[in-house]
This record gives C-alpha cells, sequence and structure tokens, in this order.
C-alpha cells in the first residue's frame, strides 16, 4: 500500500504527479534543489526536501540525496517522472534495495528497454517488425560492415546500442562516408555512454513517428490505450503529438496495439510504457520503448478517460489492472502544444522572469503547467513551460481549440514557442494530417531562409 | 527556538486579530506585540537564550529575527540531505558542544544518508555559538545546522 510518495522531479510532471496523488488520498514529498525551494507547485506538496545545488547532478540527477530524501520523510515510494533518473535501471535498483517502491517497471525492463540493440532483438522475438538493420552489435571488421550496409541498402544510420539524444547518431549517404562516420560515432558514444557498441539501420526518408501506450500490472495483465502520432519534432524533439494517429485504420491500431500487449506479457512489463514506431504509410518499424511516463501522455488521456498517472501509481501499489482492453475506447481526438521557454524559430532558450502568465479556458482545453507571473525560469533545466491540450470530437475541432487556446495565452517577459505552433495549426499540411518527421524542419529552413 | 517555528508563528499572529502573543516552551519565551511604528520587542526573558522579534506592519511579510547572541555568527550548512547525528555513536561523546572553539578540518557531525554516515568538517575556524539540530532529526541540502562564531 503506497501511502506517502517522493516526487523526484521538477515543474510541470511534479506537478502533475502530485496532482494524481492527491486523488488517491496519498501524501507527497517534493524534492527540489535550492534554487527551485520557492516554486508554487513545491508548496503544494505535503512536505518538501531540498537535495542539492541547482546543477541537475547535484540535485536531481543525485541518486543518494533522492534517497535519503525517502529515508528522512518515511515514504514508502518514489515516482521518477521522466527525464532525469526516470529511466536509469540503477537507481530504480537503488530505489528496491533501500526499501522503496519504484514507480515504474522492473530493473531488468528498464535495462533490457535502455540497450537499443535488446530491445531491437526482445521486439523482433515477440514478432514486432523493426527497421532492417545489422540486428546486432558492429564488429571491427570494415570490410564486414560494408556488406552489411550493402544488403541494407544506403542510405543507413549508424546508431549507439546505449543511444539518446542524438549522441552517436550518424548518416550515411553512401559507402565512401562510412568508415569517418564510424570512428565519430565510435567517440561520441564511447564519451556519451561509455559504451561504444554500435548497430546499423536502415534510414527512411519520411515516415511518420507513430507510438502506442500501454499499461501493464503485476499479476500479468496488459492493455493498450492507442497510438499517438508525435511526427511534429525539431531536432528530435517532439513539439506537437496528437491522439488517435490520424489516417491508421481502426484494424492497423488495434493489431499494432495487440502487439505491444504481447510484448509486454512476453517482458512482464509492468507499469506505464511506450512502444515507438516509425510508419511508411503501410509498415510500423519499432525504433524504441520508453519505460516510464511521457510528457504527450496527457492526449491519451484525454481522449480515453484514463488517468495513467493513477494507474501507474494504482500499479506500483500492486493492484490489479481494473481496465479491460474492450472497454477503452477513444473518444473523439486531442492535440498538445509544448510551450517552451525558446525562441519560436531559432529554437535558442530563453531564461528569464515570466512578468505576466494568463493560461488559456473553455471547453476541452487542459493546461498541465507548473508557472505563473513572476516565476523565474532557470538556464539549469529544460525549456517546457507548459503543455497546452485541446480535445475535440473531431481532428478538426480539436484543432480549431487548440488555434483558440493559444491566442488567449499570455506568457509575457521570455521568449515561447506560442508563434511556431501557431505557424504550424495554419498550414494547410498540417490541417490535412499525416505530416512527417521532417515536416516541421521543412518549415523551420524556409522561414529562416525568406 | 527553531527560525521555522518562530516564521510560522508570525505567520499565525499575522493571519489573527490579535495584537500581542506570548509563547513559552522550556526555559525559552517568545512574545510578538503588533505595533504601528517598527520597534524592537525584547522577549520576555525567562530562560538564557532571549530573542527579539521586529514586528512592522506595513510589511508583515518580511519581519527580520535579531539575537544580540547571534550577532557576528555564521553558519554552517548541510552539504546534504540526510539524518544528523551529533555523535559517532550512542555511547560516544558529541564531536562538539556549545562553546568548543574547532579548526578547519575538525568533525563538527554525521549525517547519514543511504546507511552511510557522512563525517561533516568545519571549514572555518570558530568558536560553537548554536547546536541546531538535535539527534536523528532530518536536515536538507543548504540548511543551517551549526552557528560559530569567528
Amino acid at each position: 500500500m503506497i501511502e506517502k510518495v517522493v516526487i523526484a522531479n521538477r515543474g510541470e510532471i511534479a506537478l502533475r504527479i502530485l496532482r494524481a496523488c492527491r486523488d488517491l488520498g496519498i501524501s507527497t514529498v517534493a524534492l527540489h534543489s535550492d534554487i527551485d525551494g520557492e516554486a508554487k507547485y513545491v508548496k503544494l506538496a505535503d512536505e518538501s526536501v531540498c537535495i542539492g545545488p541547482a546543477p541537475a547532478p547535484q540535485s536531481y540527477l543525485n541518486i543518494p540525496a533522492v534517497i535519503a530524501a525517502a529515508e528522512v520523510t518515511n515514504a514508502n515510494a518514489i515516482h521518477p517522472g521522466y527525464g532525469f533518473l526516470a529511466e536509469n535501471s540503477d537507481f530504480a535498483e537503488r530505489v528496491e534495495q533501500s526499501g522503496f517502491t519504484f514507480i515504474g517497471p522492473s530493473t531488468e525492463a528498464i535495462r533490457t528497454m535502455g540497450n537499443k540493440i535488446e530491445a531491437i532483438r526482445t521486439m523482433e522475438r515477440v514478432g514486432l517488425q523493426c527497421v532492417p538493420g545489422s540486428g546486432g552489435p558492429l564488429g571491427d571488421d570494415i570490410e564486414q560492415i560494408k556488406a552489411q550496409a550493402q544488403r541494407i541498402g544506403y542510405p543507413v544510420l549508424i546508431k549507439a546500442a546505449a543511444g539518446g539524444g542524438g549522441k552517436g547518431l550518424r548518416l550515411v549517404e553512401n559507402e565512401s562516408q562510412l568508415q569517418s562516420a564510424l570512428t565519430m560515432s565510435v567517440n561520441e558514444s564511447a564519451m556519451g555512454f561509455g559504451d561504444s557498441t554500435l548497430y546499423l539501420e536502415k534510414f527512411l526518408h519520411n515516415p511518420r513517428h507513430i507510438e502506442i501506450q500501454v499499461l501493464a500490472d503485476q499479476h500479468g495483465n496488459a492493455v493498450h490505450l492507442g497510438d499517438r502520432d508525435c511526427s511534429i519534432q525539431r531536432r528530435r524533439q517532439k513539439l506537437i503529438e496528437e491522439a488517435p494517429a490520424f489516417d491508421v485504420s481502426k484494424k492497423l491500431r488495434e493489431r499494432l496495439g495487440q502487439q505491444c500487449v504481447t510484448a509486454c506479457k512476453e517482458l512482464a512489463y509492468t507499469g506505464a510504457g511506450t512502444f515507438e514506431f516509425l510508419f511508411d504509410g503501410s509498415q510500423f518499424y519499432f525504433i524504441e520503448m520508453n519505460t516510464r511516463v511521457q510528457v504527450e501522455h496527457t492526449v491519451t488521456e484525454m481522449v480515453t478517460g484514463i488517468d495513467i498517472v493513477k494507474e501507474q501509481i494504482r500499479i506500483a501499489g500492486g493492484a490489479t489492472l481494473s481496465l479491460k482492453q474492450d472497454k477503452i475506447r477513444i473518444d473523439g481526438h486531442a492535440i498538445e502544444c509544448r510551450i517552451n521557454a525558446e525562441h519560436p524559430e531559432t529554437l535558442m532558450p530563453s531564461p528569464g522572469r515570466i512578468v505576466r502568465y494568463h493560461p488559456p479556458g473553455g471547453p476541452g482545453v487542459r493546461v498541465d503547467s507548473h508557472i505563473y507571473s513572476n516565476y523565474e525560469i532557470t538556464p539549469h533545466y529544460d525549456s517546457l513551460i507548459a503543455k497546452v491540450v485541446t480535445h475535440g470530437q473531431d481532428r478538426a475541432e480539436a484543432i480549431s481549440r487548440m488555434r483558440g487556446a493559444l491566442e488567449e495565452l499570455v506568457v509575457d517577459g521570455v521568449e515561447t514557442t506560442i508563434a511556431l505552433h501557431q505557424n504550424v495549426l495554419t498550414k494547410k499540411k498540417f490541417q490535412r494530417g499525416a505530416t512527417d518527421i521532417n515536416f516541421l524542419e521543412r518549415i523551420i529552413a524556409k522561414q529562416t531562409s525568406s | 527556538m527553531d527560525l521555522r517555528k518562530v516564521r510560522k508563528l508570525i505567520e499565525i499572529f499575522n493571519a489573527s486579530k490579535l495584537s500581542e502573543i506570548e509563547i513559552r516552551e522550556g526555559d525559552e519565551s517568545i512574545r510578538l506585540t503588533r505595533t504601528p511604528t517598527i520597534t524592537t520587542v525584547p522577549a520576555q526573558v525567562s530562560g538564557v537564550d532571549p530573542e527579539y522579534v521586529h514586528v512592522s506592519p506595513p510589511d508583515p511579510g518580511e519581519l527580520q529575527i535579531e539575537d544580540p547572541d547571534e550577532a557576528d555568527t555564521f553558519a554552517v550548512k548541510s552539504p546534504m540531505v540526510g539524518t544528523f547525528f551529533t555523535a559517532a555513536s550512542p555511547t560516544d561523546p558529541p564531536f562538539v558542544s556549545v562553546g568548543d572553539s574547532v579548526n578547519v578540518g575538525d568533525p563538527l557531525c554525521l549525517i547519514e544518508a543511504m546507511k552511510i554516515f557522512n563525517q561533516i568538517e568545519a571549514e572555518h575556524s570558530g568558536t560553537i555559538v548554536k547546536v541546531l539540530k538535535e539527534d536523528h532529526d532530518p536536515v536538507e541540502y543548504g540548511e543551517p545546522i551549526f552557528l560559530l562564531r569567528e
């Protein structure tokens, strides 16, 4: 039975977890760095503990400090949110070893999915199609690698097994670029992850990014909550997400969802998770799994009416999943715009003080945000300041509500991505739907060249 | 008296319609008085540790707390979150007591985090004026744990 949860995160997701705990009648302990101590969401928690100075490695990424905070407050569970320690299997292991419940999957599941080659092998075993590639780590023999690339067909991507954030990632157009790209990837990967294992994957030209949300309990039950389209990205950072994915047939979605459910059972996966795919219009290719709650979980909540964070906490407390697959309905359409404190064109971070904040409202509008007038955005953490989510009976209504919401939204004092979102929403191509992952980059390239 | 308690007390006082409040706890006592001008109100002292509270009605959120015994002191702040211990073990004497002089590097206390006892050492020399925490108290990062005077 979970009675007191330590929220090992900050910003909007810390507030999101706090709200879920409040609904469940669970006490909360907000952890914060010294610079976040005065934030209003911290004050909303039943207790708060300062765990270190502003730089994340000494506070939000400081495993002993997080666990010590759980000890001194007599909490019994830790929610890692997303980012920071959320997908750190060593953290999950130490949380459990210290006698606390980690609100997330098992250490083994995080570890398996954290290694991209392991993840791909596991998914292939359960019958999910992966992007054609080397199917395993690359050796030292350049001739052998050349043969593998030839077999896959250029262009190919070199990826790091421990990958993430684009480190170690290289696009190779032809064989003459292979050798130097490999050298750079080995170095980047070794520096970034302390592991230089690489693999090859076929480069897909203009795919869409579609993902499946799952929930699984500790008793072998698993369900999927449908799909999300997260193709509006910049430098692999998602900016706009929606559910359900447009123009994917119900039959196709259902089949993919069922495969993910099977994969969960095979993995003995528990908690919330997301299977990410590239979609070329006819085929889904598995790319990776996120073993945590995602930023964009909100759009799925809006169309299913299911509170994913509450389910995570219930599952971690040992409860049996009360959801039945045939009872899960996708109702209407939802869109999320991530409002970042960044310049709308250059996307350079814009820390500073918010002098005026006015959130939008009205039917079908949800705002998840930790900011307020006079809130100081520090340069220490990521630039997400608000998630504006709209829901409509169909995609057109969701878009229309989003355009209204962004017009109502006021964030003065710092640069924000509001104008960029507004720009995307007016594009005919976006309104038609099914844009690919390079769509936003093309818009921005056009903006900067004109 | 714990500064946080005093601050909490002031909050309660400000929210109330009372013009004066006095609280005793052991040999310490504190009295808050609402006056129209900025004045120093000496606490009704019955112990060794008088506390003075400025009460300024125009901006009741910004109250200053002064203690003549704490003038020219500096705080040793906890470098980590954990549990505070004054001594190496329950049977050992405390590392330091009020009145002791300490030199740079002298052990002051232990802070336990994740079953590891971390010895906290003096970074500046001085005399211990006050031990702000008791055995087994939880401490946060950056929280004052000792007051020293140079």
